[in-house]
């Protein structure tokens, strides 16, 4: 990030390679389908190359690119269902499409039609589930499950505290637990 | 009797942090007595366990191929240039304007401040201009002499009429 601060874009071009495909996965699971994702995410790049002078060297640039990750993504929901209201017709082909079946099919495919089945079905749950978590809720689950992060480092992307991570994540995760109980089996 | 150990809301609410290995050592060993005692909390905290596990059945898509070279290319398209804002010369212009405007304030409100102490303050030249009629006039004034000789004039009308016509004939009688 030094290097792109100095206006190296080749660098940027291997920052960008290197955080796109835990971006838009995480992106995915939070604005609701993939081509959502891939255009926030390029939001996200394009607004951290702008803003590249002010990085600072001791701060972590994942949890830089998250944070802004975390406010584009809460505003993109947030347009995203006022747009929903209004065309509500529209909706009911173009809803949330986060389950590529096509492609859990393919990667699953050694496995039986009927497992494959019950797997795509118990995903369903899943992101159901998740969609009772609030923005806040899901996009800390979303840290803490996909990227590892601590709480200290959830706190700093979420702009928190880590005591207010640990309760927010507390409650997030009970009520997960409530939601796919019946499932976890 | 153990086994209906009750678990405490501080207790439930230390389960997650606790399976996140985010409690200190002294709290993560009396959540664990806890555990130990109740099968309640330890079901619950085994749920917590499987249901965060079935987090791993959500879609985690790649980026399209050509995902890096196209916000690339947006980049240099939209001719992104860096936000000046956040230089640190443009921070360090911005303290400079801020402490060249406090010194003009400054300036300014010490010209006001001598302006008007010169003009309504009086100096002693403004003084002695002031007292100048008097000065001009102190002999005749040191002449009238007392106040009261002149009040007591004033109470004698008989004596201010021969002044008085003394004064119209000055030669006499």
């Amino acid at each position: 990030m030094l290097r792109v601060r100095q206006g190296d874009e080749a660098a940027y071009a291997q920052l960008v390679a290197t955080y796109q495909d835990r971006l838009i996965g995480l992106l995915t699971n939070l604005v609701g389908d993939r081509t959502t994702a891939e255009d926030v995410a390029q939001e996200v790049f394009l607004r951290v190359y702008r803003a590249r002078q002010g990085y600072e060297a001791n701060a972590k640039f994942s949890t830089w690119l998250f944070s802004i990750a975390h406010n584009l993504a809460s505003n993109t929901r947030r347009t995203k269902g006022r747009r929903k209201e209004t065309q509500l017709a529209a909706s009911e082909s173009s809803g949330p499409q986060v389950a590529p079946m096509a492609q859990l099919v393919a990667e699953k495919s050694a496995l039986m039609p009927s497992r494959i089945m019950a797997r795509a079905e118990l995903m369903e749950k899943v992101q159901a589930a998740m969609e009772t978590l609030n923005d806040r809720q899901r996009m800390a689950l979303l840290l803490h499950k996909f990227e590892g992060m601590n709480y200290i480092d959830i706190g700093a992307a979420m702009e928190m505290t880590p005591q207010a991570v640990k309760s927010l994540l507390s409650r997030a995760r009970d009520q997960l637990r409530v939601a796919l109980e019946e499932y976890a089996k | 009797m153990d086994k209906m150990k009750r678990v405490t809301v501080e207790d439930r609410d230390n389960f997650v942090a606790y399976l996140d290995g985010e409690l200190s050592p002294e709290e993560a060993k009396s959540l664990e007595s806890v555990l130990a005692d109740s099968p309640v909390a330890r079901k619950d905290v085994e749920l917590l366990v499987r249901t965060y596990d079935m987090l791993d059945l959500l879609p985690r898509p790649q980026a399209t191929v050509e995902f890096t070279q196209r916000t690339m290319a947006t980049i240099k398209l939209s001719g992104i240039t860096p936000d000046l804002t956040q230089t640190e010369w443009y921070k360090r212009l911005q303290v400079g304007i801020v402490a060249l405007a406090s010194v003009g304030v400054l300036a300014v409100a010490g010209l006001l401040a001598y302006a008007s102490t010169s003009r309504w303050a009086p100096t002693d030249e403004d003084l002695l201009l002031r007292d100048l009629p008097i000065i001009m006039n102190l002999d005749d004034y040191q002449h009238v002499g007392q106040h009261e000789f002149l009040e007591k004039l004033e109470g004698q009308p008989s004596l201010l009429q021969e002044i008085q016509e003394e004064v119209r004939t000055p030669n006499g009688h």
